[in-house]
């Protein structure tokens, strides 16, 4: 079967130019360069959807930014339908539907459907086959009024306006960055459904970037987990989660919880719980890597009777791509996206 | 025939500039303001004083309009690929445009295009106005070597702006090509006064200017109907300027967009 993406060995490194001779062929700072990909390699099959995962500044945005060559890479080549997207990138960029990670990049003065027509005719789509395309698309991305000006929408319109910009034409790969940022719950459900359909009925390989861990774990067939630049993991999301030995959750939900309850619990599995307070007030839900065995937890709870107000739950979880996330974020708070 | 992403650009570029009415209407009322300006201060010109534009014809008005309206090109030609990059830049279009099938090339001469039919236009109304209702004579203007001249002129200005624009590609903000044209071009290139009224080593510097032949051809072939024989040495530097100014142009995109690429800074601004 024919590869939609080739990612080959790929490695990117930013120069810091910072002084007025970095600027000369064969400077830079090589202290302050910043690596964002290193060796980097994946391939992505038609009809299939991968996801990038990884917290802020593991290169997700670079790999995007190479596949659509609007960024060359230092080492390693990338290849979209078999077309070199440094070498052969007008037909790669042929071959693509990039939905951006920035909410502008749409003329604010046009109204939507002006905007798509001219992004539609700078991928060789007359004015016609766009406005078929927002009909087709219509049941997916319910796009309300295109006949207004871009700079009245809301930021969730603006988001289906990108969506739309990547959808329309036939592409063979759709490279989605944040594609669900800024929707709302039921426009995002609506999509997730919609896009496994779509790359499947039409062969399209989708490869998406994305915090939105509920939509990622939804509609991936396979995840690539990047931290600081280098590939992790790519497999299916439950096999990431078993590589990374992501245990069990266990879920506790007692009332009014006082300070000792929490110190208790730091002691116990230090500062990994994750508190929400329930809605109605009252009730509060401790979610953390479920060390331990049941008996240790009741006992757990029933030693400290007296720092809340009873016990409304106790219960387990499968692991999440969340506590995945949360484990590799908490070293990267210094991080910057590219 | 125009071709469908050049019209694209073309389209947009009018539908987004009509948008802001005001500001459009306004520059069809400069025109006339400017027209006046210069038709009474011509007023002081005493020809039989002004041995300097006797080769001209000796009309102030007409050789200032001529002035005023083909250093435009040059002020669009300078600025409007540049300003384009950076709008696109801070607007965040360039990498959407940029990552469809559309080669750097192409967008970078398309998205001048409604700013050079604009200047053209402008440049239309400066001449018929200027004829129509300030009794600009032009006798018997030699159209064929005007058109001749005014290609060479689009090209050069145009392959100036280029490199401008290369420069703002790389370096964001500072744009030293659009400086030092536009501020030595205004002052020695004849827009407002004949070259032979500076002293003698400004007048050479003068001849480094593309607007300086520029301007020169299109006021010998409008006002005294010159052929491009007579124009030879004009044409020929004009020609050499735009050879040169034209390969530095497309060879600074060419370095300036690889170096954008491989920085990562497209679409930063």
């Amino acid at each position: 079967m024919q590869t939609a993406i080739r990612f080959q060995s790929i490695s990117k490194t930013y120069r810091d130019r910072r002084g007025w001779l970095d600027w000369l062929p064969g400077r830079g700072g090589a202290t302050g360069d910043k690596h964002a990909l290193r060796n980097v390699s994946f391939l992505v099959r038609p009809g299939e959807i991968v996801s990038l995962l990884g917290p802020n500044g593991s290169g997700k945005t670079t790999a995007i930014k190479i596949l659509a060559s609007l960024v060359t890479a230092t080492e390693g080549s990338a290849a979209i339908a078999g077309f070199d997207t440094s070498t052969q990138s007008l037909q790669s960029r042929a071959q693509i539907g990039y939905c951006m990670a920035e909410e502008r990049s749409f003329y604010f003065r046009l109204t939507g459907r002006q905007n798509l027509r001219f992004f539609g005719r700078l991928r060789g789509l007359s004015h016609d086959a766009v406005d078929r395309d927002i009909e087709r698309l219509e049941p997916i991305l319910r796009h309300g009024d295109l006949d207004g000006r871009f700079m009245t929408y809301s930021t969730g319109m603006k988001q289906k306006l990108s969506l739309f910009r990547a959808l329309i034409g036939s592409a063979r790969v759709l490279l989605l960055d944040e594609p669900t940022r800024g929707l709302d719950p039921h426009s995002t459900k609506l999509f997730l459904d919609e896009l496994r359909a779509y790359a499947r009925d039409r062969g399209t390989a989708i490869l998406l970037s994305s915090h939105d861990l509920d939509a990622v774990d939804r509609v991936s067939d396979r995840l690539l987990f990047l931290h600081r630049g280098r590939l992790l993991a790519d497999d299916a999301p439950d096999e990431v989660l078993r590589r990374f030995s992501i245990p069990q959750e266990v879920v506790i939900e007692v009332r009014d919880p006082d300070e000792s309850f929490r110190a208790a619990l730091r002691r116990t599995i230090g500062d990994g719980a994750r508190e929400e307070l329930d809605r109605g007030g009252g009730t509060v839900r401790f979610t953390c890597e479920a060390e331990g065995t049941e008996t240790d937890w009741v006992r757990f709870l029933r030693d400290q009777a007296g720092s809340h107000g009873g016990v409304v739950r106790l219960s387990w979880k499968p692991g999440s791509l969340e506590s995945l996330f949360a484990r590799f974020s908490v070293e990267d708070d210094d991080g910057d996206e590219r | 025939m125009i071709g469908s992403k050049p019209a694209a650009f073309i389209a947009k570029d009018y539908r987004v500039a009509t948008s802001y009415r005001l500001a459009f209407l306004l520059q069809w009322a400069g025109i006339g303001f400017t027209l006046a300006l210069f038709f009474f201060l011509a007023r002081l010109v005493d020809p039989t004083m002004t041995p300097y534009l006797e080769k001209y014809g000796g009309d102030y008005f007409s050789f200032v309009l001529i002035g005023i309206a083909f250093s435009n090109y040059l002020s669009t030609g300078l600025n409007a690929f540049a300003a384009r990059i950076r709008e696109e830049q801070v607007v965040g279009t360039l990498e959407a445009i940029l990552s469809t099938p559309t080669r750097f090339g192409t967008y970078l001469l398309s998205s001048a295009l409604w700013s050079f039919l604009w200047a053209s236009l402008q440049i239309v109304v400066y001449l018929v106005g200027g004829v129509v209702f300030f009794g600009v004579e032009l006798a018997s203007p030699n159209w064929g070597a005007a058109a001749a001249f005014l290609a060479l002129t689009v090209l050069s200005f145009s392959s100036l702006g280029i490199l401008a624009a290369s420069f703002i590609l790389v370096l964001k903000r500072g744009n030293p090509v659009n400086w030092v044209f536009t501020s030595l071009s205004r002052l020695l290139g004849g827009v407002y006064f004949p070259l032979t009224v500076l002293p003698g080593w400004l007048q050479k510097v003068a001849l480094f200017l593309p607007l300086t032949y520029a301007l020169e051809g299109m006021r010998m072939t409008l006002l005294q109907g010159r052929g491009l024989t007579e124009l030879r040495s004009e044409f020929f530097a004009l020609l050499l300027f735009t050879a040169v100014t034209l390969v530095l142009g497309f060879w600074s995109a060419h370095f300036a967009v690889a170096r954008a690429r491989r920085d990562g800074t497209l679409g930063q601004y």
